[in-house]
C-alpha cells in the first residue's frame, strides 16, 4: 500500500531580522519538495523586517502580531493557531534550509510511526567563535546526538530544525513559556509520551551564529539556564527509564564534575594545570582534524587550539548557572536579542 | 532588550566521559550491530592478532632468561644518583663476586635494597661471559650511577693442580690482556672509566701489578698486606663459615672512623644463600647492617670518588 504523502507547514516567529530573513525566506521558498504553507510571525520588529516580508506577502502566510510578546514561545504559540497542515517545520528567522530540508521531513512523516524529527545544523561561517561554535555542532550531532538516538533518548529537537506531527503537538505537547529553551520544553515532553522521534543527519539547515563574546555568552547563559529549568521541571523523566537517568547523568553530573576542576586544577597543582591544559588542547586539535575534514573547511583546524577558550566560558556558565537556577532558585526568564551580520 | 528572537539550542556535553560512552553506543549501533560478522571478523583477527604478539613477546623476552628464570629484556634505564647528606664517617661497602649466570637474584636485591637506602655500593665484576647474561647486565646498567664497577679478575679462577688464584702468578703479558678485555667490557656496560680493581683471593702477582698502572687502575683493594686499599671487616667469617655479627663489623667502622679513616667492608652475595635459595635470616641481617649505617648517619662513598 502506498504510504499517504503529509502536507508541510514551515512556522517561523521573528523579531528585527532585516539582515537575515530574506536570505531565508529565499531558502524556505525554492526547496526541492516544496512546503505547502509557509507562516512567519512577526513580533512587532521595530526595524524593516515587515517591510521586506511584504515581499513574500503572496507567497507566504505572514502574522503581524499587534504587541510585542518579547517571548520565542509564545510568538511561535500564535503561529501554531494559523497552521493548517499534517507536519509542521520549527524554524528560525535566521535559519537557512538546505534545498532538501522539507523533501527529508516528508520522507520522515511517511511512516506514521514518527511523531516528531531532528535536522542537522551548521554554523555559518564568521569568525574564531562561530569555528569553535561549528565544531561543538559536530562534536554534538555526530557523536553525543547519533548516540542519543541509538538509545531512543535524544536530549533535545533543534529549535531551527524540528518537526513535528501537528495535532499530536496541538494535543498533547504545545509551547510551554516557563523555561528559556522551549525546544528542550518540549522535546522532554515528547520524550515523556515516549514519541518516536527521527533524527536525520542529511536534513541540513545553516544557522548564524554569535560572533561577538558579548553575544556568545549570552546564548550560552541562556542555554544553561533554559537547561537547569528544564531539569528541574522534568525531573520525573528519569523514573523507570534507566537509560534516560544515564544520559542526564552524563550532562549534568559529568558537567558539575567536570568544569568546577576546570577551575580548581590551577589553584592545586600548577603541573597538573598544565597536563589538563594539554589534554584539553589535544582534544581540541583532534577535534579541529575531525571538523576540518569532514566539514572541508581548514579554517576549523586552525581556530581548534582556541576551543579551550569556548570551554572556560562553557564551565563558567554552566557553574554559574547551577547556582542561580538551582541552588538560589533565581529564574531567569530574560531573552536577549544576539547580534545579527547580513547575510551573504 | 527583551526579544522574541530564536536561536538553535543544543546542549553543549561536558567532559570526556560522555565523549568515551557515546563513542562506544554509537560503535555498538554502527558497526557491531549493522555488520555484526564483519565486526565479528575484526574482532577475531584482533584476538588472534594479540594473541601472537603477546606470544611473541614472551618468546623474546624467554629467549633473554638467565639460569634463575629472571625475566631479562635489553631495556633503556635512566639512573637516579641517590643524594646523601655529608658525614665525617665514611664507608666503601664492597659486593665482590658479581658474575654472569650465577647469585643473580640476590645480587639484584643487595643492589637494589642499598641503593633504596642512598648507599652506593662498589662492586667486585667478574668480567667473563657478562654480556652474555642480559639479566645482571641490565641490573648493572640500570644502577649504574650509584655503582662503581670494579675488576675483579678475569674468571675468578683457581688453579685445580696447584691452587693459585688466576692473577697471583700471571705473567706480564698474560695479565695485561685479561685486563684490557675485563676493563673495557665493565666501561661497556658501567659507561665510565674502570679504576678499580680487586684482585681474587685478595692475590696478585707483582707483574700484575705493573700492568694496572699501565691500564690506569688507581686503586688496588685487597687484603692489607697486597694493596693500599685493604679491608676492614667483611660480613662473612672465612674460618667459622658463619655471617659475622653487625654489632662487630660496626665496632671496626667505628675504629676506622675514629682515625678519621674510611671503612671498607667486603660482602659476598653468596653468603646469603643457602642451598642455593636465598636464606631469609641471613639476608634480613644484611638488610639491619645496612639500617644501622644508616642510622648512624653513614656515608657511603666508592673508590672512584676519593
Amino acid at each position: 500500500m502506498k504510504k499517504k504523502k503529509p502536507s508541510i507547514a514551515i512556522l517561523a516567529p521573528c523579531y528585527n531580522e532585516e539582515k537575515t530573513i530574506r536570505k531565508c525566506v529565499l531558502s524556505w521558498l525554492n526547496q526541492i519538495h516544496p512546503a505547502d504553507e509557509i507562516i512567519i510571525v512577526n513580533d512587532c520588529s521595530t526595524d524593516g523586517t515587515l517591510e521586506i516580508l511584504q515581499e513574500f506577502k503572496d507567497r507566504v502566510t505572514i502574522v503581524d502580531l499587534l504587541k510585542n510578546t518579547g517571548n520565542k514561545s509564545y510568538v511561535q504559540e500564535e503561529g501554531l493557531k494559523y497552521v493548517t497542515k499534517d507536519v509542521f517545520i520549527a524554524t528560525d528567522a535566521d535559519t537557512i534550509m538546505d534545498r532538501h530540508f522539507v523533501e527529508r521531513v516528508v520522507i520522515a512523516f511517511r511512516d506514521k510511526r514518527v511523531h516528531a524529527f531532528a535536522g542537522y545544523i551548521k554554523s555559518l561561517r564568521g569568525n574564531w567563535l562561530t569555528a569553535c561554535r561549528e565544531i561543538d555542532y559536530l562534536i554534538g550531532q555526530d557523536l553525543h546526538k547519533a548516540a542519543q538516538y541509538h538509545i531512543n533518548f535524544l536530549f533535545v529537537i533543534p529549535g531551527c530544525a524540528g518537526a513535528f506531527r501537528t495535532k499530536v503537538f496541538k494535543k498533547n505537547i504545545s509551547f510551554d513559556h516557563d523555561t528559556l529553551t522551549e525546544d528542550l520544553d518540549f522535546t522532554y515532553r515528547i520524550n515523556k509520551l515516549d514519541l518516536n522521534i527521527l533524527y536525520d543527519r542529511e536534513a541540513i539547515v545553516y544557522t548564524q551564529d554569535p560572533d561577538t563574546i558579548k553575544s556568545y555568552i549570552n546564548q550560552i547563559r541562556r542555554w544553561y539556564s533554559g537547561g537547569w529549568q528544564n531539569l528541574l521541571k522534568h525531573k520525573g523523566i528519569m523514573k523507570k527509564k534507566p537509560i534516560r537517568a544515564m544520559e542526564l547523568s552524563i550532562v549534568y553530573i559529568e558537567g558539575l564534575i567536570f568544569y568546577p576542576l576546570m577551575f580548581i586544577i590551577p589553584i592545586i597543582s600548577i603541573k597538573a594545570f598544565f597536563y589538563l591544559i594539554l589534554y584539553c588542547a589535544a582534544l581540541g586539535l583532534f577535534f579541529g582534524i575531525y571538523s576540518a575534514i569532514k566539514r572541508k573547511r581548514l579554517d576549523l583546524f586552525f581556530y581548534s587550539p582556541l576551543y579551550i577558550i569556548v570551554t572556560y566560558i562553557h564551565s563558567y556558565i554552566f557553574m554559574e548557572q547551577f547556582i542561580k537556577e538551582v541552588i538560589l532558585k533565581k529564574r531567569n526568564l530574560k531573552w536577549y536579542h544576539p547580534e545579527r551580520r547580513k547575510m551573504t | 532588550m527583551v526579544s522574541s528572537r530564536k536561536e538553535k539550542d543544543d546542549m553543549i556535553q561536558p567532559g570526556s566521559l560522555s565523549l568515551f560512552i557515546h563513542l562506544l553506543i554509537n560503535t555498538y549501533h554502527n558497526v557491531i550491530k549493522k555488520y555484526p560478522i564483519r565486526a565479528f571478523s575484526c574482532m577475531v583477527v584482533l584476538v588472534v592478532a594479540s594473541i601472537i604478539i603477546i606470544n611473541g613477546r614472551a618468546a623474546v623476552t624467554n629467549s633473554l632468561k638467565d639460569n634463575n628464570g629472571k625475566i631479562l629484556g635489553e631495556m633503556t634505564y635512566k639512573c637516579k644518583p641517590v643524594k646523601e647528606a655529608y658525614s665525617d664517617k665514611k664507608i666503601i661497602l664492597r659486593l665482590d663476586d658479581i658474575q654472569a649466570f650465577a647469585y643473580s637474584e640476590i645480587s639484584q636485591m643487595m643492589i637494589e635494597d642499598s641503593i633504596s637506602r642512598k648507599m652506593k655500593l662498589v662492586l667486585g665484576v667478574i668480567p667473563y661471559n657478562l654480556t652474555q647474561d642480559a639479566f645482571i647486565t641490565n641490573v648493572l646498567k640500570k644502577n649504574n650511577c650509584n655503582l662503581e664497577l670494579a675488576l675483579h679478575g678475569w674468571d675468578h679462577s683457581i688453579s685445580p693442580e696447584t691452587g693459585v688464584y688466576e692473577f697471583e702468578d700471571m705473567d706480564e703479558a698474560e695479565a695485561a690482556s685479561k685486563i684490557k678485555e675485563g676493563k673495557s667490557i665493565l666501561e661497556q656496560i658501567g659507561g665510565q672509566p674502570v679504576v678499580t680493581f680487586i684482585p681474587p683471593g685478595n692475590l696478585i702477582s707483582s707483574s700484575t701489578k705493573k700492568v694496572l698502572k699501565q691500564e690506569g687502575i688507581k686503586y688496588l683493594s685487597g687484603d692489607t698486606e697486597s694493596s693500599i686499599y685493604g679491608i676492614d671487616a667483611t660480613t662473612y667469617d672465612f674460618q667459622s663459615k658463619k655471617l659475622n655479627d653487625n654489632s662487630d663489623i660496626l665496632n671496626k667502622c667505628d675504629e676506622r672512623f675514629s682515625k678519621n679513616k674510611f671503612c671498607v667492608i667486603v660482602i659476598h652475595p653468596q653468603d646469603y644463600l643457602t642451598d642455593d635459595k636465598i636464606d631469609e635470616d641471613k639476608y634480613s641481617q644484611f638488610i639491619n647492617l645496612l639500617d644501622e649505617f644508616r642510622n648512624e648517619q653513614v656515608l657511603s662513598i666508592t673508590f672512584n670518588s676519593l
